[in-house]
């Protein structure tokens, strides 16, 4: 005789760490809408109509509002991704073992750089 | 399939799981360190008028072979990683999460890829 | 003196589980088995719990402590001042009061091979087998497992699916996988590559947190995922079926 506890649908509610997870989980809800807005943009460049009615969508201010949302949430999951990478491929070089903090760190910087590189390519036109 | 074959099948015991996962890990990868550039500058800092981007400026860049790496990285990548993703959801949540979810989360990403790069395709240049 | 809650089952009385609270004598070195065995000693001699060593080495006294997988014996009431809930580990089925069964997870241990395999590897056996500091740096972090089952309460997704092999058996399959004499590896990529092996896992990582030995078996699951795709591929080009058992 025994008995066993069911999970049920909302086990995730129960703990702070459950929450996060599913946070982390969420981040591809405003990824998937920004998809979807840059495949119609990716389609709009066909045709300068296309391209106008595509912009005024963009400047919407709830799809805004939706891709500041993206932005953080991209940001959010890149805190989350950067750290578990050193534990899924951990770098050795020999015997020495590169320390975690040098590949989050490497991450973080890859992304500041692409940041970087389209500023340059979208507000300076790709001139230096 | 045939059962009289020579010796056991080099699928036995395999699925698609590890192809799934790799497009997610890659995936997740780009959705860290491209996406938020992305959205920064087409989600947030263009529809503000903060920086102006031209019709032509994007034709130029984006019938590009970079612009096929863009579609990789910002579109195809990330769309297999939000599909992973859902699909666990599905199973998290005691609602489905099996190969029925996989095929429609992974199909919806693969048609989402396809009609990505077609629209490269179509783009003269 | 506080209040301590304990979640009782006593099938032969009442077929639910019920909480039962109890008054129990606390200084600042009182441990939750402490309080358990105060308890089992002066108030209700029928309440069971299993516990050995009470140094955080024999893995017996797993329970859920405010709903998260503690060791009794390491865990202390001065860090609960308000409520203080004790309850079997979860995702298992429940015997007893704290007693739990514990077969599924060695139903798992035990498919995983967690032992040295014989084989290319080994030293002739009239040799011991020798190995430097740096071959044994690669596994002993995941050596450091006790078998207490705290990882397999936190896994969500072992309490969704109780096939999936789990955070313990993998991180120890992993562990004797980068052992320089083992030369078993074939022989546990088997249940390591099936869809309730490492692919059932998600990275929710709570197992990591939880562990009282510090080992990271969520890092050894997802090492686990590269290794499994590896064999996999090898399997599909090469033709060699996985498991190597008769190949």
């Amino acid at each position: 005789m025994s008995y066993k506890p069911q999970l049920t649908g909302s086990w995730w509610l129960k703990h702070r760490f459950f929450k996060a997870y599913m946070l982390r989980e969420a981040t591809v809800i405003p990824l998937a809408f920004l998809l979807c807005s840059l495949l119609a943009g990716a389609f709009s460049l066909q045709d300068p109509e296309r391209f106008q009615h595509w912009q005024a969508f963009m400047s919407n201010p709830l799809v805004i509002l939706v891709h500041t949302l993206a932005l953080t949430t991209s940001l959010y999951h890149a805190a989350t991704f950067f750290v578990l990478f050193p534990r899924v491929m951990p770098i050795r070089v020999g015997n020495y073992q590169l320390p975690a903090r040098y590949l989050v760190l490497a991450q973080w910087g890859a992304v500041w750089l692409v940041v970087a590189l389209f500023i340059w390519l979208f507000a300076f036109g790709g001139q230096s | 399939m045939s059962n009289h074959m020579p010796k056991p099948s080099r699928r036995q015991g395999l699925h698609f799981e590890p192809l799934w996962w790799l497009l997610f890990s890659a995936g997740g990868v780009c959705f860290a360190v491209f996406v938020p550039a992305v959205a920064l500058i087409f989600g947030v800092l263009w529809p503000l008028g903060i920086i102006d981007i031209s019709l032509a400026q994007l034709q130029g860049y984006y019938s590009s072979l970079w612009g096929l790496v863009f579609t990789g990285a910002v579109i195809f990548l990330p769309a297999f990683h939000a599909a992973h993703r859902i699909r666990h959801a599905f199973h998290d949540f005691k609602l489905g999460g099996g190969s029925t979810t996989a095929f429609i989360c992974c199909g919806t990403a693969a048609v989402v890829s396809f009609v990505a790069i077609w629209a490269w395709f179509m783009l003269p240049g | 003196m506080r209040s301590i809650q304990v979640l009782r089952y006593l099938p032969e009385e009442s077929p639910q589980p019920f909480l039962q609270s109890f008054q129990v004598p606390v200084t600042d070195s009182t441990s939750v088995l402490d309080a358990l065995n105060y308890i089992k000693e002066s108030l209700d001699p029928t309440l069971s719990f299993r516990w050995s060593c009470r140094m955080a080495i024999c893995g017996s006294c797993g329970v859920m402590v405010n709903g998260i997988p503690k060791l009794g014996c390491k865990d202390f009431l001065r860090n609960y001042p308000n409520d203080l809930i004790i309850e079997p580990l979860a995702h298992l089925p429940v015997e007893r009061d704290l007693v739990v069964n514990m077969d599924s997870f060695l139903r798992h241990l035990e498919a995983v091979k967690p032992y040295l395999i014989e084989g290319k590897n080994a030293a002739d056996s009239s040799q011991p087998n020798r190995q430097t500091p740096a071959q044994m740096a690669r596994y002993q972090q995941f050596a450091n497992c006790i078998n207490c089952g705290l990882c397999y309460a936190a896994c969500p997704q072992f309490g969704l699916n109780p096939e999936f092999t789990g955070p313990a058996a993998i991180a120890l399959a992993h562990r004797y996988n980068l052992d320089s004499r083992d030369s078993g590896k074939a022989q546990r990529m088997a249940p390591l590559n099936s869809k309730n092996g490492v692919w059932s896992c998600t990275f929710v990582g709570f197992c990591s947190e939880v562990c009282p030995k510090g080992v990271d078996p969520a890092a050894a699951v997802n090492q686990g995922k590269v290794e499994s795709a590896k064999s996999m591929l090898i399997q599909l080009f090469s033709g060699r079926a996985i498991g190597g058992a008769g190949q």
